[in-house]
């Protein structure tokens, strides 16, 4: 019996945290050595009439009445409360506190109980994380600023250059329209060259528009049927298709999360590309998918001019062409635009391809 | 009654008196910490127990950042609520920054008040020349530390931005089912209003009779304050509970409810 309480007393006086008791007013009628220790004080200083706040920062004395003994009174404990013990050095221990409201038998009367944890390591780490998270914010909401910024600059611009083109292109059909225009002849095959160049600027413009538009988030997504995208985006481009004599043939594809207006532009986009950059063959289009761990991906595959390898990545980036106009008509920006619809929906796009053996695009998106 | 004032302060009548007695919650907690007082008066009065807004049960949406930058704002709520369920030389019975609110409101309208009784009521928290309020400015700055972390906590102080998601709606419900709990913004809010204002010119005006009744030691009011709040009403007297601690009313409920009792007895 002695033994077991001298070894209670140790466990008390000894433990890695602090114990106090107080009386209801807030005088101290129990504390343990680790306490006295981290406090650097004296046990019976503290012991003969210290009072609770008097160990604490200001802060925390307001909080004390405000809210920990409130809490302890009306709900018998307190969990988890933040505080600050000041030491007689003036130097600030953060510390947990967990409280109960308890009979004392060797006191006779109601005590609250304390246990202490100091938890100056881990409010170091609070205060980094929280300034941190403060740059971070502030970060932000200047990178929002500016993103606001640039649309509305790019929506403006874009207008704004459309507006004299559409006047152009529209007084070159006038003069048409008017028989101004010799049928043959030097001006007619001048005026040609501009209309298709002002008609290429305007594609241009167009493109230019719609990649500034593409969200970099998507706010309106759901379950989309990949099959159904692919056959639209083909409908979409009957014409071409009709013109180009395409063989287009779309196997089994699964459900996606995303956007359907977006993915059907992705499609589109890849499906058109492999119609106009085509080989002496008639085209042949074939869409299919499987799965890979978490993702599905959709495989593009034509049997078109194809391209030098060392260019799958370059294609994607913003207006770069392995072509010149003359040989496809293109902005540049139809294959960007697919990378960040893509991106935008937690996926990625990649192409392998071989000059003259045709090129297989694939779209990687999460599975369902 | 009109019910929208009784939901947006969380009115509770209970009682079989005649005479209304208000029963004023301090900053931090609710209606509840009356608990143990509020009771004993019911049988002899019309007990009358409401919840500041942005506290308690109170309607959080009537929260008004600038209403409530003054203590004014919370003294016409409690003219208001008198109004409202007319009530007529009522006894207000407030805690710390409620006894000064309900001195604002007996100021302003006497005739709604019959005794005003402030219990550990402080016209100022913050020190100043030739006057004892207790703290200085970085005190409070520091409480409004504390707040945030216990409040808010560390972790759900940053997980808005890995989640992503600023609205937390449990966490919000969290809070509405906890006591003690508030707002955190309104918590800061009314924080700063309550320890930083200063009412000190305005105890001149109170012409209600008036009971201070004052713990020692009080370290959140200390008796310098309570006396000086004694001094300056002229119709008051003033009483120094056997009690230490500013919440007498949770510590010491008996010595509360005698002290108060004995005050209306002598009317």
């Amino acid at each position: 019996m002695v033994a077991d309480e001298q070894l209670m007393t140790a466990l008390f006086e000894d433990a890695p945290c602090g114990f106090l008791t107080l009386d209801p007013e807030g005088y101290i009628l129990r504390v343990n050595d680790t306490l006295v220790k981290w406090l650097n004080s004296d046990k019976n200083e503290l012991l003969n009439g210290r009072m609770f706040h008097e160990i604490l920062g200001p802060g925390s004395r307001i909080y004390l009445s405000t809210h920990l003994i409130p809490l302890i009174e009306m709900h018998g404990e307190a969990i988890e409360i933040n505080m600050e013990l000041m030491r007689c050095d003036g130097r600030r221990i953060p510390v947990l506190i967990n409280a109960a409201k308890a009979y004392d038998q060797s006191f006779e009367k109601s005590v609250y109980q304390l246990s202490v944890l100091d938890i100056t390591q881990r409010k170091l780490y609070e205060n980094e994380l929280l300034r941190a998270r403060s740059k971070a914010e502030e970060k932000a909401q200047q990178l929002e600023a500016k993103n606001r910024e640039l649309e509305q600059f790019s929506g403006r611009l874009s207008h704004d250059l459309k507006s004299p083109l559409n006047t152009i292109s529209g007084m070159i059909s006038l003069m048409k329209r008017k028989k101004l225009l010799e049928e043959d002849g030097k001006p007619s095959e001048y005026f040609s060259l501009i209309e298709s160049n002002v008609e290429w600027m305007k594609r241009m413009v167009s493109d230019l528009l719609e990649f500034s538009n593409t969200e970099t988030r998507l706010a309106a997504m759901r379950m989309v049927d990949l099959g159904d995208v692919c056959k639209n985006a083909v409908r979409v481009l009957h014409q071409e298709v009709v013109k180009s004599r395409a063989k287009i043939q779309i196997g089994e594809l699964p459900p996606v999360y995303g956007s359907g207006v977006q993915l059907t532009r992705v499609f589109q986009n890849l499906i058109s590309n492999a119609l106009r950059y085509r080989s002496d063959r008639s085209p042949i289009v074939e869409v299919f998918s499987e799965t890979s761990g978490e993702f599905v991906e959709i495989h593009v595959k034509d049997n078109g001019a194809g391209f030098d390898p060392q260019y799958r990545e370059k294609i994607f980036d913003f207006m770069t062409r392995l072509y010149s106009d003359d040989e496809v008509k293109g902005s540049g920006m139809g294959l960007s635009i697919c990378k960040k619809i893509v991106e935008a929906h937690g996926g990625s796009i990649r192409a392998t391809s071989e000059p003259g053996k045709g090129s297989v695009f694939t779209v990687r998106l999460p599975r369902l | 009654v009109d019910s929208t004032v009784r939901d947006k302060f969380n009115i509770n009548r209970t009682g079989n008196g005649d005479t209304p007695v208000i029963f004023a919650h301090g900053y931090g907690c609710d209606q509840n910490m009356w608990r143990f007082v509020a009771p004993a008066f019911e049988e002899e009065y019309d007990v009358i127990l409401f919840d500041h807004i942005g506290s308690g049960k109170s309607d959080e949406s009537a929260y008004d950042y600038s209403k409530y930058a003054t203590l004014e704002g919370y003294a016409d709520d409690v003219i208001e609520i008198c109004q409202s369920l007319g009530l007529y030389r009522t006894v207000f019975v407030g805690h710390s920054v409620s006894a000064m609110i309900g001195a604002l409101a007996a100021a302003k309208q006497p005739a709604l008040f019959s005794r005003l009784i402030m219990v550990c009521p402080s016209p100022r928290f913050l020190n100043d020349e030739g006057y004892f309020g207790g703290f200085s400015e970085e005190d409070i700055g520091e409480l409004i530390n504390s707040l945030e972390s216990n409040y808010l906590g560390w972790a759900t102080s940053i997980t808005p931005v890995i989640v992503g998601d600023p609205e937390q709606p449990e966490f919000a419900e969290e809070l509405q089912n906890s006591f003690c709990r508030m707002n955190p913004d309104i918590a800061k809010h009314f924080a700063k209003v309550t320890f930083t204002s200063d009412h000190r010119d305005e105890l001149d005006n109170v012409s209600t009779h008036t009971l201070v009744l004052q713990c020692n030691p009080d370290h959140l009011a200390p008796v310098e304050v309570g006396k000086y709040v004694h001094q300056n009403i002229k119709q008051s007297r003033y009483i120094e509970l056997d009690s230490a601690g500013h919440c007498p009313h949770l510590t010491s409920p008996q010595k509360t409810i005698r002290a108060i009792r004995n005050d209306l007895k002598e009317e």
